[in-house]
């Protein structure tokens, strides 16, 4: 039995297009409505869609976000790469109605204006990384991260040692939780203060097994 | 004198300049802009220290197995299970990461960040190179009271006399400085009794100055590093200052004191090894002879200066670049064994909580498993 959960796990599902718009869909009304449903993620792309609406919400709110994470990959060129090989893998699935939204579809995009509103409300993202950032000046946004650092709203502290825990980004009483590397899985919800609070006190501990970094 | 003729050498003129050359060497290698030999050296050992704090924060993490979770999230990820089980894996993975995290984060912070920190702390005062520029400089010092001893001739027994002096205060502060690494306590330089080292050293230059007849330029030589030593000596009060460790004027005053005491003992010694003649002569004819028979004796220690001088210079290398680190990371080796048991006795709490979700996640499986899925 455990064999067939396992294989009938959507892991191992191709999402398509719509499977995303419903997604994007449920995040926001979820968001929207202030749910404190624990709701799951599975792909970069629901990853990019959640933490934009994280993102907005924040600066809705104008709260400060914590991020623990391995390189900031999330908002890198490689991710934006990633999400395009998605969409290119999609492609052929479009049908001619959908070619509108299939174009203009584009989550990293989306993530990153997220990310330029937040910052232009004054709002921190306080990261923690597992790993050096490598390569970050081949990055299009370096300048960007470089200047939102100049400015103090963009810090970075990188691990001493790992510590094996999961990454996480928390604002107010959103969080999503990374469960799996591996599978790119993780648990959202936008309004579980309890889990959103053990995450803050858990980036508080981590910032004290890190040390300031720059690039 | 009965028991050195004019012959007597202690050195040899290629012995001086190998003297010599360490000794430069060593002081140069003191400062962090002439050369990176010392921040190597640092950076290797602070590669092995974070390498056993990295060891042990791995041991720490395995401690909390919480391999469960891996199938649990797979579990949650299914189209099968239903979306109150899947709710109910949802929120064991979440309080499986509440107990995680806070176990971790408050056992991290009181133990090993603990052991992090003072290896953190020793990096400091090693990059600001306070500690091994002490030791070099009192290398140099020998250095050089070893080559003016031989070179210009000077009264060779007050020579060998300060030497054994040096020798001595090296010994005591090397012996000093472990037993601190051992109980784990401040760096020498932090500690107010190591600043009599300061004074020690200043004033019995001070005293060659006043009681011995020496060329000009060891005149100068001697003024130079007695000033130094007493800038050194300020300058350790000042830093105690500046820390407020327990500074008040009745303490200082106390300390002056103490020391004027210090200098008048150093004092009253140099001014009987000048008098050495005087005494020997004074002595009765049989103390004489008997007196010349154990110098006679002791006349292969003497020969042995070079290797003494060798040693203590070997001594004062290792003791500033390396045992400091090693003792160090043995000292920490040693506390980790504790640390380790405490922490496993923490470990109690966690593991029941731990048992408790497992046991929890157990049941759901086999609900969903035994395709009771609502």
């Amino acid at each position: 039995m455990t064999e067939d959960l396992i294989y009938k796990s959507d892991l191992s599902m191709n999402f398509k297009f719509n499977d995303y718009m419903d997604y994007g869909g449920k995040v926001k009304r979820y968001s929207d409505a202030d749910s404190p449903k624990l709701f799951l993620n599975e792909s970069c792309i629901h990853a990019a869609m959640v933490i934009k609406e994280i993102l907005d919400r924040a600066t809705k709110k104008s709260i400060d976000i914590d991020m623990f994470c391995g390189a900031f990959s999330l908002f890198r060129e490689s991710f934006k790469q990633r999400i395009d090989e998605v969409k290119k893998q999609m492609q052929d699935e479009i049908d001619i109605e959908q070619k509108d939204d299939f174009d203009s579809f584009n989550p990293y995009k989306d993530l990153i204006d997220s990310l330029k509103s937040f910052f232009s409300k004054d709002l921190h993202l306080n990261v923690v990384l597992a790993k050096p950032l490598e390569n970050i000046k081949n990055d299009d946004n370096y300048g960007f991260f470089k200047d939102k650092m100049g400015q103090g709203l963009l810090s970075f502290r990188l691990m001493d040692v790992d510590l094996g825990l999961d990454h996480f980004i928390v604002s107010g009483d959103a969080f999503r939780k990374e469960n799996s590397d591996k599978e790119r899985t993780a648990t959202c919800s936008f309004n579980r203060p309890e889990y959103a609070a053990m995450f803050r006190q858990t980036f508080e501990g981590l910032k004290s097994f890190s040390s300031a970094y720059s690039f | 004198m009965p028991f050195f003729d004019n012959d007597f050498q202690l050195l040899s003129s290629a012995q001086q300049t190998f003297l010599a050359t360490i000794a430069t060497l060593v002081v140069l290698c003191s400062y962090k802009n002439n050369s990176n030999f010392l921040s190597s050296l640092t950076t290797i050992f602070k590669d092995v220290f974070h390498k056993d704090i990295k060891h042990k924060i791995e041991w720490f993490a395995n401690s909390f197995e919480l391999s469960f979770l891996d199938e649990c999230n797979i579990y949650s990820h299914s189209s099968v299970v239903s979306e109150e089980d899947r709710e109910s894996l949802i929120a064991i993975q979440l309080e499986a990461d509440t107990i995680r995290n806070e176990f971790f984060i408050k056992a991290s912070e009181d133990k090993i960040k603990k052991s992090q920190a003072s290896f953190d702390n020793q990096t400091k005062l090693n990059d600001e190179k306070q500690f091994p520029l002490l030791i070099a400089f009192y290398t140099f010092v020998i250095s050089v009271a070893v080559l003016t001893v031989d070179s210009l001739n000077f009264n060779r027994i007050f020579g060998v006399f300060v030497l054994f002096l040096f020798d001595f205060a090296f010994l005591i502060m090397t012996i000093s400085g472990w037993v601190e690494y051992w109980s784990d306590k401040a760096f020498l330089l932090h500690k107010l009794k190591n600043v009599d080292y300061f004074w020690g050293i200043a004033t019995l230059l001070v005293l060659v100055l006043l009681l011995c007849e020496v060329p000009l330029l060891v005149k100068i030589f001697l003024l130079i590093f007695a000033v130094l030593f007493y800038a050194a000596f300020v300058y350790c009060i000042i830093l105690k200052k500046c820390q407020g460790d327990n500074y008040n004027i009745r303490v200082t005053a106390k300390y002056v004191v103490k020391r004027i005491i210090n200098a008048a003992f150093i004092a009253l010694i140099v001014y009987a090894a000048f008098q050495y003649d005087f005494l020997y002569k004074m002595a009765p004819e049989e103390l004489q002879k008997r007196f010349d028979i154990i110098m006679d004796n002791l006349s292969f220690v003497l020969d042995g200066l070079f290797v003494w001088r060798m040693m203590f210079v070997i001594l004062c290398v290792l003791n500033a670049f390396i045992l400091p680190l090693f003792l160090k990371y043995c000292y920490d080796r040693k506390n980790w064994e504790t640390i380790k048991e405490t922490i496993e006795q923490d470990f109690d709490g966690f593991h029941q909580k731990r048992d408790e979700l497992k046991s929890r996640y157990n049941k759901l499986k086999e609900k969903i498993g035994s395709g009771k899925v609502s």
